[in-house]
């Protein structure tokens, strides 16, 4: 029984994986949903990572990425042929994030200011890995939080470049901007982490 | 070491220099102490940021997404090519058609051009005619002609007559001085063309000077055609 299904299920599975993001998205165009489903399964991995690095949340991530799939989904008539898909989902995903860092930001600021700093570790994500050295959690905490206070289109380029790796090029066509322009702005994204880290440091140390 | 150098110094952290540009940078960090810091702050930093990339599993759902997209009826929208190829076409044919049953027959059917506006004499600078003192203001009978019923107030206003005589008063040495050859004062608009004989009421003008018998002022009529001063009253 078992075996009869796979020999059925080989070959379109074989197709599928010939198949070019484009033309998946041709099909799903098309209204074939099954090509929409293998775009999604392809590149949730990628979207969940970025989504994550950006929101600190698991929770506030899958809600991102799910809804950068829906979107995705409703306007794939936008989509060019020219541009990657991934670059292209990229950018909604980027754009959702953006406005959830935002929504995080403001409301981390007032539930902070209301409990007084006793809610800092729910922003620092999870640290929770008992076999890790403590001074490595120690800096990667110190190094999330200082990921989560930056202005949100700094965190971007340390995601996109330092954490995700990804080409210049690429993040140039997700952020509409020259190479030069994306190299820029990492540079200006790690000076600003750089000066964020330092105080930080200070802090644990004293 | 400037913010060159500092850019430089992050790009050779992150291991984006190559060529000449590393081995200058290299160089640099080596013979400065600040420089060798910065250094070691960014690798310090790069290796922290691989700590990072870790995340916990995720628990997406295949089921949730097609939940989210089928379950709520979405499908991908259709790009609306309303001016397709098709349309192009059409459009130009439907066009060039109507614009050459227009051209061929014209408004009246007559295959001619039509006027809408008929002018059958140009208008001229002397058609405005300046009226005299005394004279109706009755408008000319082009104007009527072109206005017709339209303007009925503007018919009746337009017959009210126009002053007869402007009045001065000035002094009696100004009046006096009009009987010369030499005339200057303000006397001399009362006459709107001096080229024509007046026709309208006599000018008085009545003098400051006062009257030694009676105490009253003088006043003068002025003829206008001789433009001779004439004592109506002492």
């Amino acid at each position: 029984m078992l075996s009869r299904g796979l020999t059925i299920e080989a070959p379109r599975v074989a197709r599928m994986e010939l198949d070019t993001d484009v033309a998946l998205v041709k099909r799903a165009r098309d209204g074939d949903y099954s090509a929409f489903e293998e775009l999604f399964q392809r590149h949730r991995l990628m979207t969940y990572r970025f989504a994550y690095q950006m929101v600190g949340k698991r929770d506030d991530a899958e809600d991102v990425v799910q809804e950068a799939f829906v979107r995705a989904y409703q306007n794939l008539h936008r989509y060019r042929d020219e541009a990657k898909f991934t670059t292209w989902l990229l950018r909604i995903v980027t754009n959702l994030c953006t406005d959830q860092a935002r929504m995080t930001n403001r409301r981390g600021a007032l539930e902070q200011q209301e409990a007084a700093g006793a809610l800092d570790w729910m922003t620092v994500g999870d640290t929770d890995d008992p076999v890790q050295n403590l001074e490595e959690d120690r800096r990667k905490a110190i190094l999330r939080k200082a990921l989560n206070a930056l202005p949100v289109h700094h965190r971007t380029m340390i995601v996109l470049r330092d954490l995700e790796e990804r080409e210049y090029s690429d993040i140039a066509a997700t952020l509409g901007c020259t190479i030069g322009g994306a190299k820029l702005r990492v540079l200006r994204a790690r000076r600003a982490l750089r000066d964020r880290i330092g105080p930080l440091l200070a802090e644990e140390n004293v | 070491m400037n913010r060159h150098d500092e850019e430089r110094i992050a790009m050779l952290a992150f291991g984006e220099l190559e060529g000449t540009e590393l081995a200058k940078v290299q160089e640099l960090v080596q013979r400065d102490s600040e420089a060798a810091k910065l250094l070691a702050k960014y690798e310090g930093m790069r290796s922290d940021l691989r700590l990072l990339r870790d995340v916990p599993p995720e628990q997406l759902s295949t089921d949730r997404m097609r939940d989210a997209i089928l379950g709520q009826g979405l499908k991908p929208e259709r790009t609306r090519n309303w001016f397709g190829w098709v349309w192009i076409p059409a459009g130009a044919a439907a066009f060039a058609f109507f614009a050459t049953v227009m051209l061929r027959q014209g408004p009246d059917g007559s295959g001619q051009p039509t006027a809408l506006i008929e002018n059958s004499r140009p208008t001229y600078v002397s058609d405005f005619v300046v009226p005299k003192f005394g004279e109706s203001l009755s408008e000319p009978d082009w104007f009527a002609d072109a206005i017709g019923d339209a303007a009925p107030d503007v018919a009746e206003t337009s017959t009210k007559t126009a002053p007869v005589a402007i009045r001065r008063t000035i002094t009696r040495r100004n009046a006096l001085s009009k009987s010369g050859s030499s005339r200057s004062g303000g006397l001399q608009y009362a006459v709107a063309e001096p080229s024509r004989p007046y026709e309208g009421a006599p000018v008085v003008v009545i003098s400051s000077e006062r009257d030694s018998e009676t105490g009253v002022r003088r006043a003068f009529e002025i003829d206008a055609e001789g433009m001779q001063d004439v004592l109506v009253s002492s």
